[in-house]
């Protein structure tokens, strides 16, 4: 298995008086980076990275526009078809803010990320770690399927993963990532973090809302559900979330993973599933102004 | 997170014929949780005088209080409705008696004059220096955004219902960024 490797820096190398060290580090700084070989340069002797990631890229970082993209609901369920006319499966919601501190970066952020034909990947936490490190994990199922000609199973995506960012552990790194899919062992949501945490859920949440959302989902999720039930369950919780975290808004991704076929349903602007919430329990959300 | 994006807010205000504009967000959070959608801020202080207080929530009611208490007592002392220009000084004067112990609040002041019907809008940091320009002002967490969009939709001698549209359209653009 090809892990990703970790280099010193070239400077460390006294490389600029051999003739051969030069002719060496030309030939690797001038030619294409070789896909199958991760470098990572580490900074200069004596800096730690996770102390040098959170002076400059963390919440106390002087400059805004380095900040982690952080502030997010993602959450995924697994339920069975109430009747013979629903699929049943795996329901996967998400916001799509990402804010650098307070600044709002974009409001239509993809934070659903395939990773093969019957698996998603979820993207919590650092965006830049998450896009990234999906991709490393997608490369991973595509070759596995190639060499074992049968699907990779949910369970050993998520552990490669997992392995992959525990041996990044205490570089700072930032990923809460939910691996959810449905394979021969059945459907399976796995949430990996950049701790190195890996466990198997039935129902996950992961992100600044993600309370909002367990209170939500713990209070209406059913084991057998109809489709239409499990995807407004969770788009409601994605709306409860945003309405109370700042971090998180926009517009509500779902993607239905059946046994059969992944669905990517359209998004839904959060405010207008809050004005559908109002007029279903007849609560008044228009705000009167008091004369003072 | 800094104490003037703590509670979170913003105020925006805009000068056209003979009136003004003044709006603001309605939420109040703690950090990243939204404890309310109903808090606006800006008050009435006089008749055509608005006062709208961006930042620290505590203090921006202490300001406010402050600020409402003075204003009886020079109307009742100079025997005339007061003017905004004169509220903007006092509400600067009160900020930076506190110089060294600011209140954490931005205060804007727009209103017009209580006889002449002229317009005056006015902003303040937190320890009272007054930007009074003529065209719009901004304070709070979306004072950046906010600027640059009222800067697209202000122009000259306004009437009302085209200056209520202009503030409006600015602040829910602001509102989509902060």
């Amino acid at each position: 298995m090809e892990m990703p490797s970790l280099r010193m820096s070239a400077r460390d190398e006294s490389s600029l008086r051999d003739d051969e060290t030069f002719a060496m580090n030309k030939a690797k700084l001038m030619s294409e980076p070789n896909p199958d070989r991760l470098f990572f340069e580490l900074p200069p002797r004596g800096i730690a990275p996770k102390e040098f990631v959170n002076t400059h890229f963390g919440p106390q970082s002087g400059a805004k526009n380095l900040q982690f993209r952080k502030g997010t609901t993602t959450l995924a369920f697994i339920y069975e078809p109430k009747t013979e006319a629903d699929k049943g499966g795996i329901i996967i919601a998400v916001d799509s803010r990402a804010s650098a501190g307070e600044y709002i970066s974009s409001k239509s952020v993809m934070k659903i990320l395939d990773i093969s034909d019957n698996m998603v990947a979820t993207m919590a936490g650092g965006a830049a770690d998450c896009q990234f490190w999906t991709r490393i994990v997608a490369k991973y199922c595509s070759l596995y399927e190639l060499r074992e000609k049968s699907e990779i199973t949910v369970s050993a995506a998520s552990k490669y993963f997992a392995n992959v960012l525990y041996g990044y552990r205490g570089m700072g790194l930032s990923v809460g990532s939910m691996v959810a899919g449905y394979d021969k062992r059945g459907p399976a949501i796995f949430k990996v973090d950049s701790e190195g945490t890996r466990v198997s859920l039935r129902l996950c949440s992961v992100g600044s809302g993600s309370l909002s959302a367990y209170g939500v989902l713990d209070a209406f999720y059913q084991p057998q559900m109809t489709d239409e039930e499990a995807r407004a369950l969770g788009r409601r919780a994605i709306m409860h979330a945003t309405y109370r975290d700042a971090g998180s808004g926009g517009v509500c991704n779902l993607v239905h993973i059946t046994p059969t076929e992944k669905i990517r349903l359209p998004s839904v602007d959060v405010s207008e599933l809050l004005y559908e919430f109002a007029n279903e329990i007849g609560r008044d959300i228009a705000y009167e102004p008091q004369e003072d | 997170m800094s104490i003037m994006s703590y509670n979170g807010g913003t105020v925006i205000a805009m000068a056209g014929k003979e009136c003004v504009c003044v709006g603001s967000d309605l939420r109040i959070g703690e950090q990243m949780t939204t404890i309310a959608t109903n808090q606006k801020k800006i008050y009435k202080v006089a008749d055509k005088i608005y006062l709208g207080l961006g930042g620290f929530h505590s203090d921006t009611q202490t300001v406010l209080n402050t600020v409402q208490f003075r204003k009886s007592l020079y109307e009742l002392r100079e025997n005339r409705k007061i003017k905004p220009k004169v509220v903007a000084t006092m509400v600067s004067n009160l900020l930076y008696q506190h110089r060294f112990g600011p209140y954490f609040t931005e205060p804007l002041v727009a209103g017009l004059d209580p006889i002449t019907n002229e317009p005056y809008i006015c902003g303040m940091d937190t320890i009272g220096c007054i930007a009074a320009p003529r065209d719009f002002v901004a304070v709070g967490t979306g004072q950046e955004y906010l600027l640059g969009v009222c800067e697209g939709f202000w122009r000259e001698n306004m009437g009302p219902d085209e200056l209520f549209e202009a503030t409006s359209q600015a602040l829910l653009s602001g509102l989509e960024r902060d």
